[in-house]
């Protein structure tokens, strides 16, 4: 289709009653979604004043409706058409990814309603798909209107954030613009001050309102900050209501709790407890020597390590490991720098 | 967690094994070097015209010998240590080095005794407690050896590749000192378990009378089997082959075992007690190896008649005539024993380097390597081989010149070339 998309359509003709728009300038095409027929409106309000009458178009006699008419979106009537079925069967057909626990039955459920969308479009089976379309409907009725309802209401609060931040930087704008004026306007009140003080010979005068003006100043850049931080939080506070109100997951709580970054692993010994205070003669000497202990050196370290070592390894034996020995001395470590052990 | 940590330890992954494994190793050690060193001999002795058939038959010390010798030369390190006054971690890890090394290297290789002392200096160096060389050297001289500075020094390189550069060495000795700790703090009444055993050991006051009522009074036991299981630990311990078959926390609890058997086992049961009987399994298991390393390694009363219950594995056990403490190894019968070992070693040694004409290196230098390899085969060879280097050396020098890069080859072709002279 190599039409140029004007404000005009190219065609300026209505198949039914053949004026043109040279004739009628004010010419305007409707058409109706059952049939895909176009025509001006004049036709639409000769033809269907005294309600439901067949189509005009020879080969066609489908009833229609006056109020159906209505204005064509795309300039491919086939384009039209899919549109619509696109919409009716979306609809119904309206879950999410959210709803579904893999991808790959999400997938399979997108696969579903384009099959469906196809057949209608290409008019390939139109009875069985439709019945599927009801059935569908009218197994997941609550689901669909629910999805339906939190669309409603994601649009919603899209609409009214988008509205808001509109609104705050108007604010910050508006707020700009009047510092600004402010501040020249201060300017010149001491400018024109200072020349009086010094045209009157008043040294301290001069100084004095030179401190007024860095005063003045500095106050001024606080407020502006102040304001800044303001704006920013009332920005980020409502960011974080767009996303609490689209959040909606739906995601089941994973079954084994949540997620662990150790994998499971902790320090927590089922051996021993490590306690503060041991008796032991042994040790008095390095808990009363202020040099090892101005090293920071800690005597429950010693406890700790100790104990440590005492059960660290204590289940390992020997004959289960036998096979992974083996399997260990045949691999090249990297600390061998050289590989021609005699027994390998 | 604990277990994950130690199964990380180069001890853990390169230096444990089963008694089989163990015997094995080193068989394949003495055999792998016994061949080369027959093979190198024979070749000289063919090199200066003697035919085949007049070769003198060659004998080569067997796996058992050497390790006779090798546990000999324990025993002196041991005693250089003494001499010393070295900490016992030291002396443990001097000795575990010995060890180590003799599995991969044998003696027709590298000689023990030219490495006592420079394997004690290591371990001074290894386990933080340093030793000026010179006084190091200076104390040497009166136990005995005169050393240099260079005969310390020298054998590092081929120690540290015989030991795969495995330095860190896991003692028992903490463990104990930890095992210690807990059943001192039962005896004054503050014993806490761990949490997850919590319900199931008797709480404290109930453990600490239980524990009174064992002493029976005698409150110095406890401080005796700590004694007596440290002894077993610096002493017999080191002079068998509990390091290569059994962990740290094993061995400890082992020494325990054998040195105060009721007090070990009441411990035991408070540290595993009867209740749980998830862990049932796991501590019989447990006890049934503690047992083994008290009843067949540490034991006191083994002796060359006892059985064997390691028949036929080659294991460093009293029963295969191995000294494992300092009063049997001055036993004039094992003294005379070694000497012949030694003797038979030093013939076969010296009839490599005979023909050969340059002096058998001691260090491994250039193409150092164990059991046999390298050195051991003989220096004639060795000689080509660092001929034949020098010339490639020289021979890519010039091209490299020529051709104007001054930075030398590209990496891939530089490593194939050393890889191919080497």
């Amino acid at each position: 289709m190599t039409q140029i998309l004007t404000a005009t359509p190219p065609d300026e003709n209505c198949p039914v009653c053949k004026s043109s728009r040279y004739l009628n300038p004010n010419i305007r095409f409707l058409m109706n979604p059952v049939c895909y027929h176009k025509m001006c409106e004049s036709c639409v309000d000769r033809i269907f004043m005294q309600g439901p009458a067949p189509c005009p178009v020879i080969a066609c006699g489908k009833t229609l409706r006056k109020n159906k008419f209505r204005k064509q979106t795309f300039e491919d009537v086939a384009v039209e058409r899919e549109v619509d079925v696109r919409k009716r069967v979306a609809l119904t057909f309206n879950k999410r990814q959210d709803d579904f626990d893999s991808l790959r039955e999400y997938n399979d459920y997108l696969e579903e309603v384009e099959q469906i969308t196809f057949n209608l479009v290409n008019k390939i089976d139109v009875k069985e798909t439709e019945a599927k379309l009801l059935e569908y409907e009218a197994v997941n009725r609550e689901l669909i209107s629910t999805n339906a309802a939190r669309q409603a209401a994601e649009m919603m609060a899209l609409a009214q954030a988008t509205e808001a931040e509109k609104e705050s930087q108007k604010l910050a704008r508006e707020m700009a613009v009047r510092e600004r004026e402010e501040e020249r306007r201060e300017q010149e009140e001491l400018k024109i001050a200072t020349l009086n003080a010094l045209a009157s010979g008043d040294k301290g005068a001069v100084k004095v309102i030179q401190e007024v003006q860095l005063k003045r100043s500095g106050e001024r850049k606080r407020r502006q900050a102040d304001e800044q931080m303001k704006l920013k939080s009332l920005a980020e506070g409502r960011s974080l209501l767009k996303s609490s109100l689209l959040a909606g997951t739906r995601k089941k709580v994973l079954e084994d709790g949540p997620f662990d970054p150790l994998g499971g692993l902790n320090d927590v010994n089922e051996h021993y407890i490590v306690q503060d205070y041991y008796e032991y003669k042994w040790l008095e000497n390095v808990r009363n020597d202020t040099a090892a202990r101005a090293g920071g050196y800690f005597v429950e370290e010693y406890y700790g390590r100790s104990l440590f070592e005492a059960f660290s390894g204590l289940t390992f034996f020997v004959d289960e490991e036998a096979a992974r020995i083996e399997e260990e001395k045949r691999a090249i470590t990297y600390t061998d720098l050289m590989i021609s052990d005699a027994v390998s | 967690m604990d277990d994950t940590i130690y199964s990380t330890s180069t001890q853990h992954r390169l230096f444990t094994f089963t008694p089989k494994q163990l015997s094995d190793l080193r068989y394949s050690t003495n055999k792998a070097a016994a061949e080369k060193i027959t093979e190198s001999i024979k070749r000289r002795a063919t090199a200066a015209g003697i035919p085949e058939s007049d070769i003198e038959e060659i004998d080569c010390p067997t796996a058992e010998e050497e390790l006779k010798l090798v546990a000999y030369y324990c025993v002196k390190c041991m005693q250089l240590s003494d001499h010393f006054q070295f900490p016992s971690n030291v002396k443990a890890t001097a000795l575990t080095f010995l060890h180590r090394l003799y599995l991969t290297t044998s003696t027709l290789t590298l000689h023990p005794k030219k490495l006592l002392l420079p394997l004690l200096y290591l371990a001074t160096k290894t386990e933080n407690h340093y030793t000026p060389i010179d006084s190091f050297i200076k104390t040497a001289a009166t136990a005995g050896p005169k050393v240099t500075k260079e005969d310390l020094l020298d054998p590092e390189f081929t120690i540290a590749m015989g030991l795969r550069w495995a330095f860190q060495v896991w003692h028992p000795f903490r463990g104990l000192e930890g095992i210690f700790l807990e059943l001192n703090a039962i005896a004054a009444g503050r014993y806490q378990p761990p949490k997850p055993k919590e319900h199931l050991v008797p709480p404290a006051a109930e453990a600490k009378v239980a524990l009174l009522e064992l002493l029976a009074g005698d409150m110095d036991r406890i401080g005796r089997a700590h004694g007596e299981a440290r002894r077993l630990l610096t002493t017999t311990a080191l002079l068998t082959d509990v390091y290569f078959l059994y962990t740290p926390p094993q061995i400890s609890f082992g020494a325990f075992l054998e040195a105060d058997r009721e007090l070990a086992t009441f411990y035991l049961d408070i540290k595993f007690p009867e209740s749980d009987l998830t862990g049932r399994k796991a501590k019989a298991k447990l006890l049934g190896i503690l047992d083994e390393i008290a009843k067949n390694h540490l034991s006191a009363g083994l002796s060359k008649e006892s059985k064997n219950p390691y028949q036929g594995l080659l294991l460093q056990l009293p029963q295969n005539g191995i000294a494992t403490s300092l009063t049997t190894a001055v036993d004039p019968a094992l003294v005379k024993e070694v000497t012949r070992i030694d003797k038979k070693l030093y013939r076969v040694t010296k009839r490599d380097q005979d023909s050969g004409g340059k002096k058998k290196t001691e260090e491994g230098s250039g193409s150092g390597s164990q059991s046999g390899n390298g050195n051991g085969s003989g220096s004639g060879k060795y000689d080509e081989d660092e001929e034949r280097r020098a010339k490639k050396r020289r021979l890519e020098r010039e091209k490299a010149e020529r051709e104007g890069d001054v930075f030398g080859a590209n990496l891939p072709d530089v490593r194939t070339a050393g890889a191919g002279s080497s």
